[in-house]
């Protein structure tokens, strides 16, 4: 994560990722071109209206701009790739999975199951983001996903209700994890045929496309609330659960959750310019959580 | 912890608490008492410039003002009676201590420092003041010669944008004067500079907590990691920690860390109206370090 103290350093970080220029971002905010080079420059601040603007365009959370968009900055750490923030060293990295596991019931009313198309649309964007183009982004196979596994298909919204995270499952049939997981089958070319309802599966398998927050806590919300469904769902214990991820920090708790890694691709992430391989973890959280 | 999600009713529950009227707060503003009346009906906002100011004032973290003090407020909780503010419902409890105490030697912080400056002992003693049961703060000097003696536990720390955000005191006291503590001979600021003693010459050394305080859960685990880091290399085990505390949140924390109640006074609990009762507690973290 990159620490960053104004506004000016996180909007040109931005251009610059998402390959855009000063004429392009005038142009999202309905500014002079001028406006927008002081804003780099830290000549002038946005002014405070502008900030859920800032938020929608960039896909920033809003803290994060809250914090610099003053004189006075708070310094905020902050991650594109990722999407995510943290306001101290300590939660740069992921929450301590044995401290989810303990206060798993604590009561949160910020998340619920994924409804909307909005919903949806704040999933691709996510994913888009994400430089990561192995992931499926078809909205009709992610409907159907939201229709057989309500469950696991959930959003977290921050303290103003705004999208914060979200944790996407597919529920496969045997024959089309076993085509993804021999590499046969590539994630984005999952369809509507490959999915089916976990009861009749066996063993039931639970595919996660994607699960993230913006911060830890919000972290905490998601993954809490994906723990208890295997913990308390009357489930087939034999099912499994796979991920394949190109997230950088999520090594630890994976170790710590006790899931395998089956393989990991380093000519995709050398085509992809990606920080680590994109890999397939599979296994079943009955250990972690019996323990 | 109360959710605040505008900051005109941050600023009436300040008055409220600190038995301020409009005009007083006018003038600490240097503002006309309409403006005060605007703020609080959330009809406009401070001026970004008033913002340090209000912190100065009001001496409720940056973090929390800025939150509030926008267009669209991003919703914080914030308890006055402990000078603590959380961004989410899950850091409104202390963080777990197990977790700290397994990663507590590599939690450091550049933001934390020995008390040295004038200005340090005031913004130290004026958050000991926001305890209900500290009628008579102790003297600087005492703190001084207890920095001089115990430099590692008599500390301060800032915020990120260089705000005072919390500090420790512990004063090195000998066993005969804890027992006047104790059986309640004498009160705490009745501890004079020559009770301050040299606690690596004493055999049973008493390790007496002021005062501790931080503004969030981030700036507590870097508080207690450097406390238990001390007490683990500290070579001689037979010392006393003792504290005299009337926080509404540690009751459980204490019973973790394995020490006792000795004493609760419920009579000026009454006659403070305060949450919890002020009490002394006793013991030594030994075993809690060991297992």
């Amino acid at each position: 994560m990159k620490k960053y103290s104004t506004i000016g350093e996180l909007l040109l970080d931005f251009r610059s990722i998402n390959e855009l220029s000063q004429m392009d971002l005038a142009s999202k905010f309905d500014v002079d071109v001028r406006t927008v080079y002081r804003w780099e420059q830290n000549e002038t601040l946005l002014r405070p209206e502008k900030e859920e603007e800032m938020a929608e365009i960039t896909f920033i959370p809003n803290q994060v701009i809250r914090n610099l968009n003053t004189f006075y900055p708070i310094p905020t750490y902050y991650d594109f790739e990722l999407r995510k923030y943290s306001l101290s060293l300590l939660t740069n990295t992921l929450p301590d999975i044995n401290w989810i596991k303990k206060s798993i019931d604590h009561i949160n009313d910020k998340i619920r199951p994924i409804e909307t198309e909005k919903d949806i649309d704040f999933i691709i964007k996510y994913t888009l983001a994400q430089k990561d183009s192995l992931k499926n982004i078809s909205k009709l196979v992610i409907r159907e996903a939201i229709r057989l596994l309500p469950e696991l298909n959930l959003i977290v919204t921050d303290e103003q209700g705004n999208y914060a995270g979200h944790s996407l499952y597919f529920p496969l049939t045997n024959e089309a994890y076993l085509l993804v997981k021999n590499q046969i089958l590539m994630e984005k070319d999952i369809t509507l045929e490959h999915l089916a309802d976990y009861n009749e599966q066996s063993p039931p398998v639970f595919y996660c496309h994607s699960i993230t927050a913006d911060c830890n806590e919000n972290f905490f919300f998601i993954i809490g609330s994906v723990l208890k469904f295997y913990r308390d769902a009357p489930l087939d214990k034999n099912y499994i659960y796979a991920i394949i991820t190109s997230r950088y920090d999520s090594y630890d708790m994976n170790k710590d959750l006790g899931v395998r890694l089956i393989w990991e691709d380093v000519e995709q992430q050398e085509k992809l310019n990606l920080k680590v391989p994109p890999r397939l973890y599979e296994g079943n959280f009955n250990n972690f959580l019996d323990k | 912890m109360k959710k605040y999600t505008s900051i005109g009713e941050l600023l009436i529950d300040y008055r409220e608490l600190n038995s301020v009227s409009q005009t007083d707060l006018a003038s600490s503003f240097d503002v006309d008492i309409r403006t005060i009346l605007r703020w609080e009906k959330n009809q406009t906002l401070l001026k970004s410039d008033k913002e340090e100011e209000m912190v100065d004032i009001t001496f409720i973290p940056y973090q929390v003002i800025r939150n509030l003090n926008a267009p669209v407020a991003i919703p914080t909780y914030y308890d006055f009676d402990i000078r603590k503010y959380s961004l989410s419902s899950l850091t409104k409890e202390l963080p777990d201590i197990n977790s700290i105490k397994t990663r507590m030697n590599s939690i450091k912080t550049e933001r934390m420092r020995a008390i040295k400056h004038e200005s340090d002992l005031e913004e130290v003693i004026r958050c000991c003041m926001v305890q209900k049961h500290i009628s008579k703060s102790i003297n600087k000097e005492l703190i001084l010669k207890a920095v001089d003696l115990l430099p590692e536990l008599n500390f301060i720390l800032f915020d990120t944008s260089g705000f005072y955000s919390g500090h420790c005191v512990f004063l090195p006291i000998s066993q005969k004067c804890y027992q006047k503590i104790k059986n309640k001979s004498i009160t705490e600021d009745e501890i004079s500079v020559d009770q301050i003693i040299d606690y690596k010459t004493e055999e049973n050394p008493v390790f007496y907590a002021y005062d501790l305080n931080a503004d969030c859960n981030e700036n507590i685990i870097f508080i207690i990691s450097a406390v238990l880091q001390f007490f683990n290399e500290l070579p001689n085990k037979n010392y006393t920690y003792a504290s005299y505390a009337s926080r509404h949140d540690t009751f459980e924390l204490n019973e973790l860390i394995g020490i006792n109640l000795i004493w609760e006074d419920k009579v000026l609990q009454s006659n403070l109206k305060s949450k919890a009762a002020p009490r002394l507690y006793e013991g030594n973290f030994t075993d809690f370090l060991k297992n």
